[in-house]
This record gives C-alpha cells, structure tokens and sequence, in this order.
C-alpha cells in the first residue's frame, strides 16, 4: 500500500515535471481495496481492471521499475512503451490489463474465469482452480456490460469476483448528483 | 524517383511469387460437391476434434443447431460445455470469448451476422486486435469470430452492411472472406489454427451453393494460407478484382465479356488483411487494367485501398483508370425492387470492364 501511494504520488509529480504524457489515472486513497484482495490471490490468479491499473500491477508483483519505466516510455519497460499507463499487460504476473473503456475489462476478466473452469471440466487439468478478479469503479456500474457478466458469471458458474471500488466519483460527475440504481440486486461496495 | 526505386523492389518481391494458379489443380480429381454449410460444418468439427481447446460461442448455436445451421449436430458430439449458447449480449459474450483466447483457449464467436459484431466492436478492436501489440507479445489472442456478412435479401438497412473494409483497416486483426467450399473449408480452418485474431467474414445467400471440392479439400489436415488471393480466372485483357459472393458475379461478368472479345482475369481476393498486394500488381501489370468489385458501401473500401495499391506500385501499367464498382451510397433499402438497385448486378461488372478497354458499352 505505501509503495503504491509513493508510486502514484512520483506518478503525479512526473507528470507536473512534463516527463509523463497523455492519460494517467491515479489511485490515491483507493490502495487499500485491490491490495487487500490481491494479498490474497495465488501466483495464477489473475486481474483485469480498467485504465487506474497501477497499483493493482505493482500488487501482482511486477517492479515498480517496469512500470514506471512504460509510463516513461522507456523500452525496457514491461510493455516496451507499446502500452502506456492504462494498458499494463503482464503474462507472467496473470495480469490481464488495463482497458481504457468503462467496463471493458470486466468481459475479459469473466472469460479467464471461463477458462479455468474449462481447464478443469473439459481439459481435465483437475487442479486447475484459478480465480479472477476485476477491478472497476462504481461508475462502471451503469455499463451495459457489468449486468450482462453479472449474469453470464451466475448462469455459468465462473470462479470470478467482481470488486467494485466506489470513489463516489464516475468520471468527472460526484456520485450523489448522478442518478442510478441497482434495486433488486445485492451490492457489496 | 523513390516511386522507381518502389517498383524496383515490387518487382525484387514478384520474381519470388510461385505460379498463381492454385497447385490444388493439379489433385482435382472428379468433383465431389459440397455445399458452403456443409464446408463450414465439417471445417469446424475437424478443427473441434482435433483440439480440444476449440470452442464455440454464440447466439443459437446449440440447442437451434445454428441460426443458418452451420454448427448442424455439434452441441451433440461435443456437448455443451464446448458448444456455448449465449444470452443475447454481443458485448458481454465477444468480451468474455476474448478473456478466454488470452489464456490459450481458441473461441469461435458466431454472430448471427456481422451487423451485431458492432455491439462488440470495442472488444473486437481494443481487446482483441491491439492486445498483442500493447502487451509487447506477452499475450496472443488466438480467436475466431465469425458469421454471415453482406446484403442479405430484403432484410433492410441495419442487417445488410459488409464489414470487410472496417475490420480490415485495423493493424492486429486478420480478414478472411472466403468464396467457394474451398475456400470456406481451408480459410475456416487456417482461422482457427492462427495465433492472431481472425474476422471471417460469410455470406448468408451462398450458404447453400454447391462448389466441387476435390479429395485434397476434403482431408482433414487441408488448409489454405492467409493472405493469398486466387486467380480463380485467367486472363489477359482485365483483371476482375472480387471477395465473397461478387467472384460469382465476377465470373458470370467474364463469361459476358469473353463473347466479346475480352479475355478478363478474375481474382478472388480471399484475404483482406493481409491483402494479396502482390498477386493483385502482378496481374494488373500483366492486364493493364483493373475493375474491383464489392457489395460494401463505396467510400474508403476494399476497392479504394486495392486501387491506391495499384496506383502506388503499379501506376506506370495502367493503361486505363481504375473502375470501383462498389454498392450504392445509402443505407440499404427495403423494396426488392430497390436493393436490387443498391448492389452491383453483373452488367455492372461488364459495363466497367468494357470502359476500362475504351469499347462502347452499350
């Protein structure tokens, strides 16, 4: 937690410095929620969240270094510069991304939960127990394809975990002046 | 003078071209005649069996054998944990095919025709066709999404669009639109063995034309590579440029012209991205003139980047301007009368190839 607010707090500082362009999300104040939840995830478990993705990829457990190093569009970064601050990709730390579009990465997350249970009923990998999580925001929760993966998980059964970090902000609009409501449905936030 | 120095290496990168004419020729044994459905579904179950990590998803594709029948008898043979029927949610289904593909397991996404695909463009584009590049190779996304795509026969404005030129614009994905029972066997199956997500793109009214299929297709290792177009056609006078149900069109055009004196050269495009450049240079240098052919609506398509290929590579061969025949330039309409009018009809084919050799056209 304290690394990644130091991370996201040089993140800032950077960017004020002009060394870091274009979109970078911080997640100040939020570090509590995916580390606690991480901590308790195997090595081939995996994540999906959206474009606020750094300290969830610092809790995976790839080197601040490397993710740093892609926001500074270096090529000895972890995506070669190739994926900026809201796609950190990492194979080998079951890192799935960094989506840009609102509710992008909670389909992929469902479908890596997909694939454990596919491993382990139709491959027969019979130890294979992989959960997935994804991260997004309660904005996300207006989004089309949050209710049909709600869903989809339910109908089939996945190994997945939808987490939703409720900073009572969506975008830019404060939570309390937006109009939505989840009735019918048990909403943990 | 860099346009020399291009057509010097074009012509390097020529010399290398094995003969275009398909070496399946040289197998045909006496035709055997299959339909593209049964194509298809027989592509499908040979890929299905062979690898246990194929899956299919999509609306209808079990308990309904397949809203065209194509997935015909898979949900029996492999059950329904490998033959997946979808709630309708084209974004949350083609999202979660996509997560899948990212941990080595090779989905086959149906839409029930490419005009839903643009529910779930967004993971078509951004989940899919750019993951490798933005995950600097650490993850492929060996995925198939396919399905019927084109006018339809009167099924109006928002069920009649081709997709070819707008998937095919995108650097990540792969474009296959296949024409025969050849090509529907050999390009499926190439789909589904590629690392790299693939857009194949079908046609609902050819699903039940008969092509003859030779004992080579008809074998369950056969496959065709991606991003080789086929002369289906030799010519010398022009060369007909077509995907999909328009190399039908094409080769009725060319019958027409041979009467008149025109020998047409009739390419079947197969592969939109990669597109054949190659091939497709190599004939008009040969011909001296191109007409290209498609359904799609007209601007920045399939034609206009095969005509700036030609322009930019082999401009000096031209002997006359590039004719685009493409659909018309509205939404599609209703009446029969109309839609007939809004796509291109073999006189349409013919009319260009005789502008393109200065004869009177009427």
């Amino acid at each position: 937690m304290v690394l990644g607010r130091a991370f996201e707090d040089k993140c800032a500082q950077m960017y004020y410095y002009r060394k870091m362009f274009g979109f970078v999300h911080l997640y100040n104040g939020q570090e509590a929620v995916s580390t606690g939840f991480i901590k308790l995830l195997k090595q081939q478990d995996s994540i999906a969240c959206t474009y606020r993705d750094h300290v969830q990829a610092l809790s995976e457990g790839i080197p601040a270094r490397a993710i740093l190093s892609e926001l500074l569009d270096k090529a000895t970064s972890c995506c070669r510069g190739q994926g900026g601050s809201m796609h950190i990709f990492s194979r080998e730390h079951n890192m799935l991304g960094g989506f840009a579009f609102i509710g992008e990465g909670i389909p992929i997350g469902t479908g890596a939960a997909f694939t454990s249970k596919y491993k382990r009923e139709v491959l027969k990998e019979a130890d294979c127990d992989h959960v997935t999580l994804a991260f997004f925001g309660d904005g996300t929760c207006n989004n089309g394809q949050f209710y049909e993966c709600l869903n989809m998980a339910a109908l089939w059964k996945f190994p997945f975990v939808f987490v939703v970090e409720n900073n009572l902000w969506a975008i830019l609009f404060l939570r309390f002046i937006r109009k939505d409501q989840l009735s019918g449905c048990w909403v943990f936030m | 003078m860099l346009g020399i120095v291009r057509q010097k290496m074009l012509e390097q990168s020529l010399k290398k071209i094995p003969p275009a004419v398909s070496v399946l020729r040289s197998y045909s044994s006496a035709a055997k005649q299959m339909t593209i459905r049964d194509a298809l579904n027989s592509a499908l179950d040979e890929e299905m069996s062979a690898d246990s990590k194929v899956f299919l998803m999509g609306e209808e594709v079990g308990e309904y054998q397949g809203a065209y029948k194509i997935t015909k008898g898979l949900l029996d043979k492999y059950g329904p944990e490998r033959v997946l029927d979808t709630p309708i949610t084209e974004a949350g289904f083609t999202g979660v095919a996509v997560g899948a593909a990212y941990y080595g397991v090779k989905p086959v996404v149906e839409f029930m025709t490419f005009n839903f695909s643009m529910q779930a463009i967004d993971h078509i584009i951004n989940s899919a066709a750019k993951t490798n590049y933005m995950s600097s190779g650490q993850i492929s996304v060996p995925i198939v999404f396919r399905g019927p795509n084109g006018a339809a026969a009167g099924v109006g404005a928002q069920h009649s669009q081709c997709y070819a030129a707008w998937y095919a614009s995108c650097p990540g994905l792969k474009v296959l639109a296949p024409y025969s029972s050849e090509d529907a066997r050999g390009l499926l199956k190439a789909a589904i063995r590629d690392p790299d997500p693939v857009v194949f793109l079908e046609n609902e009214l050819l699903y039940g034309e008969s092509f003859p299929v030779s004992d080579e297709v008809l074998d369950s290792s056969f496959c065709l590579p991606i991003g080789k177009a086929k002369i289906e056609r030799k010519g010398k006078d022009v060369t007909i440029a077509a995907y999909s149900k328009m190399v039908g069109y094409a080769l009725k055009a060319a019958e027409t012209l041979e009467k008149d004196g025109i020998d047409a050269e009739v390419i079947n495009l197969r592969s939109m991205r990669p597109l054949d450049r190659s091939m497709i240079n190599a004939s008009v240098r040969k011909t001296s003139r191109l007409v290209t052919v498609e359904e799609a609506f007209p601007q920045h398509g399939v034609g206009a980047e095969i005509c700036a290929s030609i322009v930019e590579e082999s401009f000096a061969y031209l002997d006359a301007p590039v004719e685009r025949i493409a659909g018309a330039d509205v939404p599609m309409p209703y009446a029969a009368n109309l839609e007939r009018m809004a796509v291109p009809q073999v006189e349409d084919i013919v009319r260009a190839a005789k502008r393109t050799c200065y004869r009177s056209v009427s």
